[in-house]
């Protein structure tokens, strides 16, 4: 007989009955063993917790510098000419000037805007990480 | 929650939900399941903090059971693939594979696992999910991400199925 699921109304009562009598019973050191090999084993953490747990607690501060100015440079926001500095790879406002007068001709808000967007799961992510190693410490 | 209250809760899981999970995972594979509730509840164990209740306790098991049940179907279809091209290359012939276990018997626990394996996955699943008043309807859509109607149909459908071949093989 092939599944195809129409052999009659009648059947129904049967398949349910044999299905009530099916018994599978763990077996009695099941409990123990699980819990064993629950103890034993090292509770998982993501290659993202494990990256936020790092040894160094700057670490994740130092990898969200990181991702914050290599977005920035990525587009192209480093642009500014500190005085006593130069051209730093990051700014707070990034500034367009114009090139023969040095004249800030307009201004806008794509690094500070940049690095909120990135810096905020960032700051989430490393707060739940160190959250769950504080509340969590294995 | 600390690591003993995880270990609790595991605990108090195991205590209430061992049978079920053990029956469901030998229903899925058609053999002993133990190994196999075994490891889903060390996977629940490591998914806990992820738990947020937003479906029962039983449920949630019985989701990550099923999800279990069928990365073990596919490994075991990848590896008797595997096996039956390594035979071919081995002895150089076709061979029948091995008749699955409870072929010769009348046992009818050995028929009713023989014939849960001869349902569609999903069917199995939800059958072996409703029978004994495990799961709702409703519980067992929410486990599967499929619509309750669905559910109906297709527990439905497996009940005339099952009905069916038990009559033939049993004569009852």
């Amino acid at each position: 007989m092939q599944w195809d699921g129409n052999n009659g109304n009648g059947d129904t009562q049967r398949a349910y009955d044999a299905l009530e009598a099916f018994e599978v019973r763990a077996s009695p050191t099941f409990l123990s063993d699980v819990m064993q090999a629950a103890v034993e084993q090292p509770r998982r953490r993501s290659w993202f917790n494990r990256l936020l747990l790092a040894p160094h607690p700057w670490a994740p501060a130092a990898l969200c510098v990181v991702v914050v100015l290599t977005l920035g440079s990525l587009l192209g926001l480093n642009y500014i000419d500190w005085p006593f500095v130069g051209k730093t790879p990051f700014a707070p406002i990034a500034a367009v000037t114009d090139e023969r007068s040095g004249v800030i001709m307009e201004t806008e808000l794509t690094t500070p805007l940049v690095a909120f967007t990135a810096g905020l799961p960032m700051y989430y992510a490393l707060h739940r990480g160190f959250d769950r190693a504080v509340a969590q410490p294995f | 929650m600390t690591n003993r209250g995880y270990l609790a809760a595991l605990e108090a899981a195991i205590l209430a939900y061992q049978h079920e999970i053990v029956r469901f995972c030998t229903g899925m594979l058609g053999e002993d399941g133990e190994d196999v509730a075994h490891d889903v509840f060390l996977i629940a164990y490591a998914a806990l903090p992820r738990f947020r209740g937003a479906s029962s306790v039983r449920t949630w098991l019985f989701a990550i059971a099923r999800n279990h049940c069928r990365k073990v179907l596919r490994d075991r279809t990848r590896r008797r693939r595997n096996e039956r091209r390594q035979q071919e290359v081995t002895w150089g012939a076709h061979r029948d594979p091995p008749l699955p276990p409870g072929q010769e018997t009348d046992d009818p626990q050995q028929l009713v696992l023989r014939f849960l394996q001869e349902l569609p996955e999903p069917e199995r699943a939800i059958v072996l999910m409703r029978s004994r008043q495990a799961l709702s309807h409703a519980e067992i859509a929410q486990a599967l991400h499929v619509s309750t109607r669905t559910v109906e149909r297709k527990w439905a459908k497996a009940l005339h199925y099952l009905g069916g071949r038990i009559k033939d093989a049993m004569g009852w």
